[in-house]
């Protein structure tokens, strides 16, 4: 029992791990929001930031990062606006879609087929977890310095035309 | 235990992770502050227009007309607030005056990848079912093989040129191999064909090729230590006896005669002892050239090592990526076993000079052993010595005068994807911080390498150097064996067991080959 619990607890691990927030290639067309951006500082101390790109200003990055925390005894989604210096990013890259739209209702099931193998199952199931999450993280992208230049992010923003004026930034979410 | 399991399977998933994007250029999407850009987009092929307000509203028009004189664009769509909720939807006119910034993007290049998704998913779910039925009459014989490399346009298993990183079987054990192409060429370009032909998961690091020029008349071959060495043309021996018979004619030249030779049926561990003769002339800085690949006796004890771990092979693997077990206790028993040592004759006494230990029985190998010592002109003997039914020798000679030369190296100027995955793309090779390539059974791509210019009469020799690991899919038929106190026996070289496995090798020895060939997984159309 146990060990079927792990293999469930593994395939679903599997499936949670896919990056949420991003498009398919259907509801692309039709996003308004930005388009979600992974920033990589140079400090090795400094925190990865990960999130929406809202605006930019001053050449200064605006990115909502989501948080789910634990609070009042509840989990709650908590939205934090991360001003990000471009000079102290390492290396980034923007998400805008992901690669397929209906690959991942039949990839957990090829991951649920896996329990039926019964004790061969923890063999197969490494290759089948590497296979299926290769398929289901895979996803349109920019490289930042390569594909898009810092004074192009602007344009991947859910605001390009800059921050709207008369905005509470601690509204935004 | 189940914390280092855990641990072992989010290294495989980390390994799979960002493995496959596509990269884009952002000029996919237009940003104009001018309104009248409108008046140069088509509305018919730019459908889901953006109009950006300056109080961060968006209206999302799904159809849209604009004229200059009507000083408003409609269409119909939805306007969302700043926080991107629906505010009105329907029939929408919109302003000029009000519009602070006009989006539109090229749908075409973010297309559904769902049928080259799916292909891959359904080769994970069915390759094991579709080809497992090959390989059940002898499952220790099934193809199995590291990444081949082909040269563009002569791409049969017979022509495979290399296969790489044959012993790196797990992460831990990622490394590099440097391995003749068998080929030189005048051409400022060279396309290689990379394939994953086995039920393998191939994750690849690095891939660059590497050129030595020479003339028509010269060599470059590779030692054990990855040296280059740009070499005269080898001279065969004038003798060459196993057992006393004269086995030259099957040595002498590189040509599809192979020495093979047997295994006695109750011990894996006999040896053949080669005797070599070369001529009687000044040999300075001598090198003794072999072309050679394994049987499948090594392909059998991989297999038949996994099938008595049984079910707690991924526990085995956990321990060695884990460093409980050194990766060394898997591999370096067979690795002596299963080596070609070779030894010189000096003043009565045989030195070993070197040994070879390149694991793979598809691609031909061609290295050089460089001698210690000069030869002052009396007859060189050499003995190569090699357990029996192990090894394949295509070819033995010496070169004189070789002189150590350094390779160009030349990264991949570009990839395509022949067979497989979406968004495999050439940033996972080059970009350390990048991850890898992995590659599933079919998957085929080819990379493209550009060449500085030649002198004039001088060729390129070619070298693949590939860094990486394999992961092999376990067959069902191999679970059946599950005996850990055999395996332990095995690795330990327990004299008594290897007798058993002698007998159990041997009576499938004549038909391995067949049945690997046959076994090798061509993706379906290519059948």
């Amino acid at each position: 029992m146990k060990y079927k619990t792990l293999l469930i607890a593994l395939v679903f691990l599997s499936s949670c791990a896919v990056p949420r927030g991003i498009p398919t290639p259907t509801t692309f067309k039709s996003n308004v929001n930005g388009a979600k951006i992974y920033l990589y500082p140079k400090r090795s101390s400094a925190k990865k930031v990960e999130g929406e790109i809202i605006a930019v200003k001053d050449s200064r990055i605006y990115v909502l990062e989501n948080e789910i925390k634990f609070v009042n005894s509840n989990y709650t989604l908590v939205h934090n606006l991360t001003i990000v210096d471009p000079k102290a990013i390492r290396s980034g890259h923007i998400v805008l879609a992901r690669l397929a739209d209906s690959q991942f209702k039949s990839a957990d099931l090829i991951g649920l087929m896996t329990i039926s193998h019964g004790w061969f199952a923890p063999i197969t199931i490494l290759f089948n977890i590497g296979g299926i999450r290769s398929v289901k993280k895979a996803t349109y992208r920019m490289k930042i310095g390569r594909d898009v230049y810092w004074n192009e992010v602007h344009k991947f923003a859910r605001f390009p035309q800059g921050l709207p004026p008369g905005i509470e930034l601690d509204q935004l979410k | 235990m189940k914390k280092q399991y855990i641990l072992f399977v989010f290294v495989v998933i980390l390994i799979s992770s960002c493995l496959t994007h596509k990269y884009l250029d952002h000029s996919f999407r237009g940003t104009y502050e001018d309104h009248r850009a409108l008046l140069h987009i088509d509305s018919t092929s730019a459908p889901f227009l953006k109009l950006h307000f300056e109080n961060g509203d968006v209206a999302l028009l799904e159809t849209w007309d604009y004229t200059e004189s009507a000083d408003s664009v409609r269409g119909k769509g939805h306007l969302f607030d700043f926080n991107r909720r629906v505010q009105k939807f329907g029939e929408l006119s919109i302003a000029v005056g009000d519009i602070a910034l006009v989006e539109s993007n090229r749908l075409d290049v973010i297309e559904d990848r769902t049928p080259e998704s799916m292909s891959q998913l359904t080769i994970l779910a069915a390759v094991d079912g579709a080809l497992g039925a090959l390989c059940l009459a002898i499952p220790k014989a099934c193809f199995g093989s590291c990444p081949t490399f082909y040269i563009k346009g002569m791409e049969d298993l017979s022509q495979c040129r290399a296969e790489s990183f044959s012993e790196a079987i797990l992460p831990s054990m990622s490394s590099t191999d440097i391995d003749a192409l068998h080929y030189a060429s005048e051409d400022d370009e060279l396309e290689l064909v990379m394939k994953n032909e086995a039920l393998e998961t191939h994750v690849l690091d690095k891939i660059t090729l590497m050129s030595v020029a020479r003339t028509h008349d010269e060599r470059v071959y590779v030692d054990g230590q990855d040296k280059f060495y740009r070499c005269q043309n080898a001279e065969a021996p004038v003798s060459a006896l196993l057992a006393n018979q004269s086995v030259l004619n099957e040595i002498s030249s590189i040509d599809e005669q192979e020495l093979r030779t047997r295994t006695v049926a109750d011990d894996l561990m006999v040896l053949d002892t080669i005797e070599l003769t070369f001529n009687n002339h000044e040999v300075q800085n001598g090198g003794l050239v072999l072309q050679y690949r394994q049987t499948l006796l090594t392909t059998f004890l991989f297999y038949h090592a996994i099938s008595l771990l049984g079910d707690e092979a991924v526990d085995q693997m956990t321990n060695i990526e884990s460093g409980k077990v050194g990766a060394s206790r898997l591999w370096e028993p067979m690795l002596d076993f299963g080596s070609i040592r070779i030894y010189q004759e000096q003043e009565d006494r045989w030195e070993k000079i070197g040994a070879i230990t390149e694991i793979g029985p598809i691609a031909q190998n061609l290295e050089v052993v460089p001698l210690p010592s000069n030869n002052d002109g009396e007859e060189l003997r050499l003995r190569l010595v090699m357990t029996k039914g192990f090894w394949l020798l295509n070819y033995v000679g010496l070169s004189a005068d070789i002189e150590e030369v350094q390779p160009k190296v030349h990264a991949p100027s570009s990839m395509d994807v022949i067979y497989g995955a979406a968004g495999l793309t050439l940033d996972q090779l080059t970009e350390k911080d990048e991850s890898a390539l992995v590659t599933q059974p079919y998957d085929e791509i080819s990379f493209n390498f550009c060449l500085d210019p030649l002198e004039e009469h001088h060729v390129n020799e070619f070298f693949i150097s590939a860094t990486g690991y394999y992961l092999e899919w376990i067959r069902k038929e191999w679970m059946k064996e599950k005996d850990l106190k055999s395996f332990y026996k095995m690795i330990k070289l327990d004299k008594s067991y290897w007798i058993e496995l002698a007998k159990e090798y041997k009576s499938v020895e004549a038909q391995m080959d067949e049945h690997f060939w046959q076994t090798n997984h061509k993706r379906p159309e290519a059948i």
